[in-house]
């Protein structure tokens, strides 16, 4: 008896003006091929967070690291992420911080 | 197979039931492509058996359940006019993927994180517990929601039903336009860093956001 798990993107959506990647994934899982199982997953994707340190008020900005995204992923954020969408998100998360 | 053309088939005098096919098992047919059944105002139509074939536009049946042809169908409840803020159209429950933003240990566990998603509505809830780590003055941030949080420059907030951790009670809140949850100190409002949830902690939360998705 063989029991595996694949995942499979049902949906992305680009959402609002710092173009989020929201992501809508079925992980299905099989027995001897026979779908046995189906649990909706959701993730979303920005270019970068912000984080600060609250003792020393430093903010630190980590870059979202999407090489293990699927093509199909990395071809949309290759189309919507411009130089000009990351340094605005960046700079409205600072701003909130 | 015999016909009989006429204009008007109606009961007899005294009898208020008219019955076709009482004998043999049979499909009764009523008109051909392209007819119209006319069933006049006041009248009922009643059904004791099963019924298939019938029903709305764009709505099919599936294993007992209402399946819509559109995504976007959904139902007006509580009006007998269509208003969209009346529409249900939207629901789903699944799972999400917190992770803690830009935290120095890595012995961080979250347990059953799910969501449901009801209109514009998103409850979140899982469970993390937090082992060792080094010192981290890192604002305490959960990121990964399922769904972005509304546009705008305001928060939304939740509850902390249970916790364990270093500082007394704590409460939650959605930047707009992100994924990220914050914890902030009740009543103070002083925000929360890692080393304010303290180690070897763990809390559990049911938090609800509002979402333009």
């Amino acid at each position: 008896m063989a029991i595996t798990k694949e995942t499979k993107i049902i949906k992305t959506e680009i959402v609002g003006d710092y173009k989020a990647i929201q992501i809508a994934e079925d992980i299905i899982y099989k027995e001897d091929g026979v779908e046995t199982n189906k649990v909706r997953h959701r993730r979303v994707l920005h270019p970068c967070l912000v984080s600060k340190n609250t003792d020393t008020n430093e903010l630190t900005t980590i870059w979202t690291d999407t090489s293990n995204e699927p093509q199909e992923i990395k071809d949309i954020i290759n189309v919507v992420w411009t130089d000009e969408i990351k340094n605005s998100w960046e700079t409205f998360l600072k701003d909130q911080s | 197979m015999s016909k009989v053309e006429t204009n008007t088939i109606d009961t007899v005098s005294g009898s208020s039931a008219l019955q076709i096919g009482d004998g043999n098992t049979a499909t009764i047919g009523l008109g051909k492509s392209g007819d119209t059944i006319n069933i006049p105002a006041g009248a009922t139509i009643a059904n004791a058996g099963t019924a298939t074939g019938f029903g709305l536009t764009n709505w099919a049946e599936s294993s007992g359940n209402l399946l819509a042809t559109n995504a976007s169908y959904g139902i007006y409840l509580g009006v007998n006019s269509a208003t969209a803020a009346n529409l249900l159209n939207d629901y789903e429950e699944g799972t999400w993927s917190p992770a803690l933003s830009n935290f120095g240990g890595s012995n961080e566990n979250f347990i059953d994180p799910r969501y449901t998603k009801i209109g514009r509505l998103v409850t979140v809830s899982c469970q993390l517990q937090i082992g060792s780590f080094p010192s981290d003055g890192s604002s305490f941030a959960i990121s990964g929601l399922p769904f972005t949080v509304k546009s705008g420059s305001g928060t939304t907030y939740g509850t902390v039903p249970f916790r364990q951790t270093n500082t007394s009670t704590m409460g939650l809140t959605f930047g707009g336009n992100n994924t990220v949850i914050e914890m902030y100190a009740i009543p103070s409002g002083g925000q929360f860093n890692y080393n304010d949830f303290g180690q070897s902690k763990q809390m559990a939360f049911v938090a609800q956001y509002e979402t333009d998705s």
